[in-house]
Order: C-alpha cells, then structure tokens, then sequence
C-alpha cells in the first residue's frame, strides 16, 4: 500500500470515534502486556514473596508484615548480665537486659517504636517474679502481655542467683506496611493488579501468537489451495469444512484433554481451531485476485508462482485476513481464557485472566467478588476493543458501504 | 431435491468416520489404557492375557474397526469411574442438557429476531443503537465471567433466583423434568439466559444486518410504494427473506449452545452432559470423554444437516437452482 492510500485509510479510520477509543485501548494492553513486569509492583509468579496472612484481602487494603519473634539468652555471671541473641538472621527486633538496682533486671525490647504483643522470660529461678505478668501454671515462664515501654522488670525477694541462663522471647504485633493492594488479594495471598498486569500478558501473548499462527498457515494453505486447484484444492477445502463443522470450544476442549495443559498446547489447540477459517477467506480473495490482469501480465513475464502469490496475489488478499486476524485475537484470548476456566488450559502458577477468574470463582459465594470481578472486566475492556476495531476495519474493507 | 439430501448424507457419514478415526489415534495418543486397567502387581502372564482379551495385541486398524461395529450398535464401553456402561450414564444426563439448551435456545430466538428487526429497521434510533451496543457486549463477554456476575447479582446480592442443581423434577406424559415446576423454572432461568447470551446477541447482529441489507432491495420498495401496509411488508416480505441466513446461523449456534453447554452447566453446577464431560477430562475417564466428545460431534453434524435441508426448503432461490439442474 502506498503512502497516500495509507493516510488516506487512517483518515477514513478515524472518523469513527470509537474506532479511535478502541485503537487507543487495545494498545494500551499491548503495552500493558510488554512492560508487565516493569508496570507491576510485585512479581505475582515468584512463590517466596507471597504470605498467606494476606490471602484474600479486599480492595484497598495494605500488606501486612507479620509479627516476629526475637529469641535472645539472658546469662548471669556475677551480678552481670550478658545477652547473646539467638533470633534466626535478619530479625529487627533485638533484646537488651539491664541491671535496675539490687535484685532487679529490666529486659527491654529494640526498636523502641515496635509494637509488641508480648514479652516471655523462661527459666526464671522460683524466688523470681516479673512485674506485671502471668506465670504458666507448671513452667518457669513468665509472659507479660503489652508491656508498657516494652520493657519488663525481674525482682526477686532473694538476690538473683550468680549462675543462671535466662530466655527472652519477644513477640511484636503485625504491622502495616505502606504497600497497599489496589485491587485485593487472590487466596494466595497475590496482589490483584499485578496478577492481573501479568495475565494481560499471557492472554496477549496467547492471543498474538496463537492468531498470527492460525493466520500464516492457514493464509499459506488458502493460496496453494487457490494456486493449484484441483485434488490439492479439494483435500483442503474438505479439511476447512470438516473444522468449520464443529464448535471451536469442543476441538479446543478435546485436544487438549489428549495433549495435556501448558501455554504451547493452548497455542496448539487455537491453531488448529483457527487456521481453517484464514483458510477459507484467503482462498476465495485468491481466487477471484488470480482472474485479474495483473495476474495475467506477472504470468506473462514468467515469474515464478511462489513471487506471483506472495509478492501480487497476497498484497491485495491482505485487507480481509488482517480484519480476520483483529477479531480472531480477541476469539483467540476469549478461547483460551474459556479454556483455562474449565481447568484445562494453563498452569495454576502463571495465571492468565481467565485463571484468574476461575480461581475466584469459589469465592464469590462468600462475598469476595474482586478476585473474578476485576481481570473479568479487564478481559471484557479488552475483548470489546478488539472487536470494534475488527469491525471498523471491516467495514473500511466493504465497498458497499464505501463512498 | 432427493439426490441433495443423499449427497449431505454421504458428506456427512464420510465427516463422521474421520472424526472417529482422529479420536480414536488421539485417545490412543494419552497413553496406553493397559496401565490403567489393570494392576501394576500383575504378572506379566496375567498381563499379555488381559492385553489379549481387550483386543489390544490386534493391529490399530483392526482394533478401531470392532471400537466402530460396538459404537454403532450402541456399546462405548464402561466409565472407568463409574463403572456403568457410558451410554446409560450419558442417557441419565441427557435431560438436564436437553431442557437448558431449549430453554436458552427459545430466549435467544425470542429476543434476537424482534430486537434485530427493530435495530435494523431504524438503525439509528436510540433503541436501536442501544440494541447493537448490547449485542456487541454479548459478542464479547466471556460465558463463564457473565454467568459468575448472573450468579452474584442474582443469586448473592439480591437472592432471588437459587443458584446450582436442577431444583424439583416432576414427571409428566412420561417426561421427568423441572420445567414442570415452578421450583424447576427458578433454577433453570438463570443458567438458560447466561446460555442464550452470546447467542443472542450474534443473531440480533445478524438479523439485523439482514433486514438493513434486505430493505435496500427493489422489492421492499415496491411493496411499500404499492401502499402495502407496513406491518405486512416488514412481516411478509423482509423478515421472510431475513430468515435465511438467520437459519444457517442459527443452526450453526445451535451446535455451538451445545458446546457452550459445558461453560453454563460447570459455572452454575447444572448436572447436565456438559458438566459430567469436564469431570471425565479431570480424571482421565477415557471411555467417557470419547463417547462425550462423539455424541457431541454427531449432534452438531446431524444439527448441520438438518440445516442444510430446512435452508432449501426456505429459500426459493436454492430450490430453483436445484430445479435447474435437474432438467
């Protein structure tokens, strides 16, 4: 197509506003679906960063860091107390022990500002009490619960004994942290908007090449079968007919129960539902594009067939199979989202929208709509513009309605 | 007319033998049923024995023809779950299937043929803009989601339709079925409309675009300018004409409800076919999926011939070309 005719196209495209509108969108998830992983502010497929305290959290709640444990032993040698921490690495609470006058041992907490549930002294010799707490009912262990300035005290009627090792364990609230999740949590405890930023991915991803696939082989098959007509013709066309006659869903649903779930089988299985119809449309736009004169000086001028169908016959066949291509994406994401709804289409672990739908399908009876509500308005948003835009682009291609 | 219905006939006999051959290599593709059926504490006589009372030591070819003499005399073998003949298992479920999809079926046709007319009689009033944009959201929401939101507003947020299961069947002239109750019309509402949706909204479009097309034609104008009432010309003459490609593809989405079928029945638990061949997919009960997977197959080609068959009977122009033909 030549310079002109393309403005001249993108002109009489965008006199339609919703063309316009439908463009902008699909792009926008084209672009969502590239820089996902940047865009994204957790990595929904990394297993370690998920927590369960955050299963299933509605829209707008912040992470919550979970409550620590800080172990440390407490000796006394002597009248002093050494403290050794015993915590595992990486633990910010930290404990310190100090003498408070005779017979009296203050054990404080650090961070000051950390909130604490509890503070536990173990091994406590029996003359020895702690300020404020309650004593197990067959241990030694003492357990004051909010300690005021996290800080309990021991006294003791008699002096501390000399030779003693001594448990503290201090136990801090869950805290809030700043990051919120926009959208709520999956019961893995998953933020939403970056599960859903990753399975635009996936669905793009599955849509683009599943289609573009479809498109090369079954453009490819609908040009020989023009080109050579006959017992080649006939195999071919048999073959669209016998794909066209059943529900895509149904061939979708039945290979892969033969192959198995994976994102390539998903691809496989569009493949195979798709190509006939490219098959079909690009056959008879080849037909009727071989009568022309064009055709007739190419053949003249002795040029090969494969140049005469490549380079003459498919320019001018091009048009309608990329308005096929435009809404066979959004049948192609609407098959494999179906697909993975009914659990034979991809992997738990890498959700596309579909799976992200279907996971929160159990959850709706409870009251948690956002985990289906949000990617199945994603995939609608999607899907809607995608089809205008085949749409437009077909009636672009109608003469009849041309001016 | 008789020689057309006979060359559908042999086209689709020769559809169905390939099908049947491309399932059963695929079937045989999954792995080999000996491992499932018999157990891995058998001995390797015990083995070969049993390989050869299934009939596996014989060659593919051999094999698939007995699988296709017991197929057509109505033997698919035993579910391995069940452990019941398919076909009685298939012939429990039919019914659920059968009352959703006719349900959905007449809410389809009974939305879409007067909304299409209307959108394409005045395209561009509201209610017609308001009709395409409708359809358009149809075209494009997927069945499961929109049977999930179907679910939350009418059966959690406002609980006025119960959700799951067929509710009180009741039989009448030897039919058992829920339509005869009220019980049984509460439950299966919901799912028939989730399931009439898409449907719907594809034959409103084509209506529509059918009725646009035909009211172009000099024969509308004439009509109208013979002073032939409105009412007469939009029923007699344009829907008339409109029916034609609304047959085909309704025979096509007919197969396609079907198909569709088992979306609606595992997002509203309904225990029709549908349901029961996704269950078969989840535990790898091979007889059943095969049998699932042909039935469905054989109805939607039936379903395609019928078509064929009730397009000629529509459509003159089809018939005399036939006519012509023949002398």
């Amino acid at each position: 197509m030549s310079t002109s005719g393309f403005t001249d196209y993108a002109a009489r495209f965008a006199e339609s506003r919703s063309a316009i509108i439908s463009l902008a969108v699909s792009l926008f998830f084209v672009l969502c679906a590239i820089f996902a992983p940047l865009i994204a502010l957790t990595d929904p497929y990394d297993l370690t960063q998920l927590q369960l305290s955050d299963a299933l959290k509605p829209t707008g709640s912040k992470r919550m860091l979970p409550g620590e444990e800080a172990r440390a032993t407490i000796r006394l040698e002597g009248g002093k107390a050494t403290i050794q921490p015993v915590s595992p690495a990486g633990t910010r609470l930290s404990l310190t022990a100090e003498p408070c006058g005779a017979n009296c041992m203050s054990v404080g907490v650090r961070p000051e500002g950390a909130k604490l549930a509890n503070l536990q002294i173990r091994n406590l010799p029996a003359s020895a009490t702690v300020e404020g707490g309650k004593k197990h009912p067959i241990q030694p262990w003492w357990t004051v619960d909010n300690p005021e300035g996290n800080e309990v005290r021991i006294t003791s009627s008699n002096p501390l004994p000399a030779n003693a090792t001594l448990l503290a364990i201090a136990k801090s609230l869950d805290q809030e942290t700043d990051f919120v999740f926009r959208l709520g949590t999956d019961n893995f405890g998953r933020d939403m908007l970056s599960a859903i930023l990753y399975g635009i991915r996936i669905s793009v991803f599955v849509g683009l090449v599943a289609a573009g696939a479809a498109m090369v082989i079954g453009t490819g098959l609908g040009l020989l079968s023009a080109w050579r007509g006959g017992l080649t013709d006939a195999i071919i066309m048999r073959a669209v007919d016998f794909m066209l006659g059943l529900p895509a869903l149904l061939v979708g649903l039945a290979i892969l129960a033969i192959l198995g779930n994976g994102v390539s089988k998903v691809v496989l299985a569009i493949v195979i539902v798709q190509w006939s119809y490219y098959a079909r449309t690009a056959r008879s736009f080849a037909i009727s594009e071989l009568g022309k004169e064009y055709v007739e000086a190419a053949r003249c001028l002795r040029l090969s067939p494969t140049r005469i169908m490549l380079r003459h016959v498919l320019p001018n066949c091009m048009p309608q199979i990329i308005v096929l291509f435009t809404l066979n994406i959004a049948a192609a994401i609407s098959l494999e989202s179906s697909l993975s709804f009914l659990g034979v289409g991809l992997p738990l672990t890498r959700p596309s929208l579909g799976m992200l739908i279907a996971s929160g399908y159990e959850f709706i009876f409870s009251h948690k709509y956002w985990i289906s509500i949000y990617p199945g308005v994603v995939l609608l948003v999607m899907i809607v513009a995608m089809n205008l835009l085949g749409d437009r682009l077909r009636d672009l291609n109608n003469p009849r309605l041309d001016r | 007319m008789l020689s057309f219905v006979l060359q559908r006939l042999l086209q689709s006999v020769i559809v169905v033998l390939v099908l049947s051959i491309v399932l059963f290599v695929g079937v045989r593709l999954i792995g080999n049923p000996v491992d499932i059926l018999i157990s891995s504490e058998a001995s390797e006589a015990d083995r070969l024995a049993a390989i050869t009372a299934l009939g596996l030591d014989k060659p593919l070819w051999e094999q698939y023809l007995v699988f296709l003499v017991n197929a057509v005399q109505g033997d698919w073998g035993s579910s391995f779950v069940y452990k019941e003949p398919v076909v009685d298992i298939l012939l429990q479920r039919l019914p659920a299937s059968l009352e959703l999809g006719l349900i959905a079926f007449v809410i389809a046709i009974g939305v879409s043929v007067p909304a299409g007319l209307y959108a394409g009689l005045r395209p561009q009033s509201l209610l017609g803009r308001s009709i395409m944009a409708f359809s358009l959201i149809g075209v494009s929401i997927p069945t499961f989601w929109q049977g999930m939101l179907l679910i939350v507003a009418f059966g959690i947020a406002l609980p006025i339709l119960p959700v799951g299961d067929r509710g009180q069947l009741a039989t009448h002239f030897g039919i058992t079925s829920s339509l005869w109750t009220l019980d049984g019309w509460s439950h299966v509402i919901m799912p028939a409309f989730s399931l009439a949706l898409l449907k719907m909204s594809l034959l409103m479009r084509v209506t529509r675009a059918a009725v646009m097309e035909i009211l172009r034609l000099d024969f509308v104008k004439f009509a109208y300018a013979k002073g032939v009432k409105s009412r007469r010309v939009v029923i007699g003459h344009i829907l008339r004409n409109a029916l034609v490609p609304l047959v085909t593809v309704t025979g096509i989405e007919l197969g396609n409800l079907l198909a569709y079928g088992v979306i609606t029945e595992t997002v509203f638990s309904w225990p029709g076919l549908g349901k029961l061949l996704i269950n078969s997919i989840k535990v790898l009960d091979r007889p059943m999926i095969v049998a699932q997977l042909t039935y469905t197959a054989l109805l939607f080609i039936f379903i395609n011939f019928i078509v064929d068959i009730l397009q000629m009977v529509i459509d003159p122009r089809v018939k005399s070309v036939l006519r012509r033909r023949v002398a």
